[in-house]
């Protein structure tokens, strides 16, 4: 039985400026070249994989130790999307107390807490009349290997 | 139905909206010039509060400024037009509005397929509230039946609390909105046509809308016609493809007067890629640069003198360089030492689109497009990295002098990866 590898790789595309026009391509006389737009695969472009909605999307930096236990750690780059509604199941950016904070908002029993991912750091519940505003919902994680 | 949005405060609020700690702040955004001088642009309720104006200079208020700790912050055009983009981008992926376009940075114009008043209501409301998550930046919306009609009422959403940021004005409350409405707000009318309507007994937006058309036609020009015909809900004025300027102009009072030539030529240099700059961004090209220079009118016991120079190309440019060096050679032309000098400025004429550019025989046609390579980098990088990141030799590089306690730093968070938010 074939083995299959442990990673599949992809074409990537690193140039996602507006398509250059076909009239910069030389005309060739003679035999067709059968590369034609219907047989051409696009590389994959990161932009739209990793962004979503571009006019509502940030890229944020993370600083601090309050996510680890997310698997975000101090320097990772996050693609922030404020076009999404914060659930349970997603980490949040808030505008909280006069600071950006990246958070996991839970409600439970009409009170809301907001937890972070660091055993250090204790859920935080919110005062009665306290104001909670999300500036978005993280989509991705882009953290640096090498 | 015409929707009109309009932002709220637009330059303060981009700055506010990525700065958790400045929100319910007094925020203000002016032009700061050289010697930290420049007048208020925008600013927030909040600063408002404390009796600032727009167009208040900010060496008048300082003391205001500095007592009340209100965050000042340099304009920094490019990201309030990446926040505008933004904007532009997010309604027009929303689907429901035909023809959306942006008629400033802060006013943006479409159409609602409907016009069912509860329903156009429901809508814009939908959309400012879709905008304002997304963006950060609060918007007023006002629906009717034409453009101008459109900004009557969104003036009524900005000003009246009741109406929560959104006000439909449908056919039959045209002539209600008009009697409260004053009528240098009307657009078209402006500050300069609204003392002669009062002289001919027109002092109200009512008063202009019943005046038969033919008496609008003596007192105004077919402007006036057009607003007038608009506010009776007639569709007249277009807003696709703004005119190209004829001329563009750039120029500054000085805080401080200065005699010095090297001072002068590098204020002349920032307002020369100033408007070389707007001279691209409009797809035209120049034949002529004039430089003017002026002391203070006010000083009557100092010297007074004025002047300008004009400076020709052979061939019509919109290169940096060569209109820098044209500047320049106009102000050495016309500077007079010994004097103090106030005012000073660049502005650009015979303005041509630059798709016919008339090849001049001895110029070098490889030469013109380097030039045209050049600028396009000289655009991206600036684009990018804020105006002051490429610079000229002959500008100045002098920081504004800050006696303002809580002078900001104006960051492009979504353009300078060395800039993005931080999150803890």
């Amino acid at each position: 039985m074939k083995k299959q590898p442990p990673f599949e790789f992809f074409p990537l595309a690193t140039d996602t400026k507006p398509s250059v026009p076909m009239s910069d391509v030389p005309v060739h006389a003679g035999f067709p070249c059968p590369v034609d737009d219907a047989y051409m695969q696009q590389p994959i472009d990161l932009n739209k994989l990793l962004i979503t909605h571009q006019a509502a999307s940030y890229i944020v930096r993370v600083k601090g130790d309050s996510m680890i236990e997310e698997g975000i750690d101090e320097g990772d780059l996050l693609v922030v999307d404020r076009d999404l509604l914060p659930t349970e199941k997603t980490l949040s950016v808030c505008m909280f107390r006069g600071e950006f904070a990246l958070k996991r908002i839970v409600q439970s029993e009409g009170r809301v807490s907001l937890m972070a991912g660091n055993k250090k750091y204790k859920p935080i519940e919110l005062a009665e009349d306290e104001e909670l505003k999300v500036f978005g919902v993280v989509r991705w994680v882009i953290k640096k290997k090498y | 139905m015409i929707l009109h949005i309009d932002c709220n405060t637009f330059y303060a609020s981009c700055e506010v909206a990525l700065r958790p700690d400045l929100q319910g702040k007094p925020v203000v955004v002016a032009n700061c010039n050289e010697a930290g001088g420049g007048i208020i642009l925008a600013l927030t309720k909040e600063a408002k509060a404390l009796g600032l104006k727009r167009g208040n200079p900010v060496f008048k208020v300082a003391k205001t400024l500095n007592d009340n700790n209100v965050a000042v912050f340099p304009a920094n055009l490019p990201k309030y037009v990446d926040f505008s983009r933004r904007l532009m981008q997010i309604v027009r992926d929303m689907d429901i509005v035909q023809n959306f376009q942006q008629y400033s940075v802060d006013e943006f114009f479409g159409e609602l397929p409907t016009d069912d008043k509860a329903q156009l209501r429901e809508t814009a409301l939908k959309i400012k509230q879709h905008v304002e998550q997304c963006t950060g930046i609060p918007v007023s919306c006002g629906v009717s039946l034409t453009y101008t009609l459109g900004k009557v009422a969104t003036w009524y959403a900005k000003h009246y609390k009741g109406y929560n940021g959104v006000c439909v004005l449908p056919k039959d409350k045209i002539e209600i909105a008009l009697e409260q409405f004053p009528i240098e707000e009307v657009w078209g009318i402006g500050r300069r046509s609204a003392p002669k309507l009062q002289s001919v007994g027109v002092a109200t937006a009512l008063q202009f809308y019943n005046a038969p058309e033919s008496h609008i036609r003596r007192w105004l020009n077919i402007n006036g016609v057009r607003t007038w015909k608009e506010l009776h809900g007639i569709p007249s004025i277009s807003i696709e493809n703004p005119e190209r300027q004829q001329s563009i102009c750039h120029s500054r009072t000085f805080t401080y007067m200065t005699d010095s030539l090297d001072t002068l030529r590098s204020y002349i240099s920032d307002y020369a890629v100033a408007v070389a700059r707007k001279l691209r961004a409009q797809h035209s090209v120049c034949l002529a640069v004039s430089t003017f220079l002026s002391t203070n009118p006010f000083r009557e016991d100092l010297e007074q003198y004025g002047n300008f120079a004009t400076t020709k190309f052979s061939m019509a440019t919109a290169d940096t360089r060569a209109i820098c060096n044209a500047a320049i050679s106009a102000l050495e032309e016309i500077y007079r030492p010994g004097l103090q000098y106030k005012k000073a400025g660049v502005y650009l004429s015979n303005i041509a689109s630059d798709e016919n550019i008339q090849f001049d025989l001895f110029e070098d046609t490889a030469k013109v497009e380097k030039s045209n390579k050049l600028m396009a980098a000289l655009d991206s990088l600036t684009d990018k990295y804020g105006m002051d990141s490429v610079k000229l030799a002959s500008q100045s590089f002098a920081k504004p002098q800050l006696y303002l306690t809580n002078f900001q730093q104006s960051l492009n968070q979504t353009s300078n990866i060395n800039d993005v938010i931080t999150v803890k």
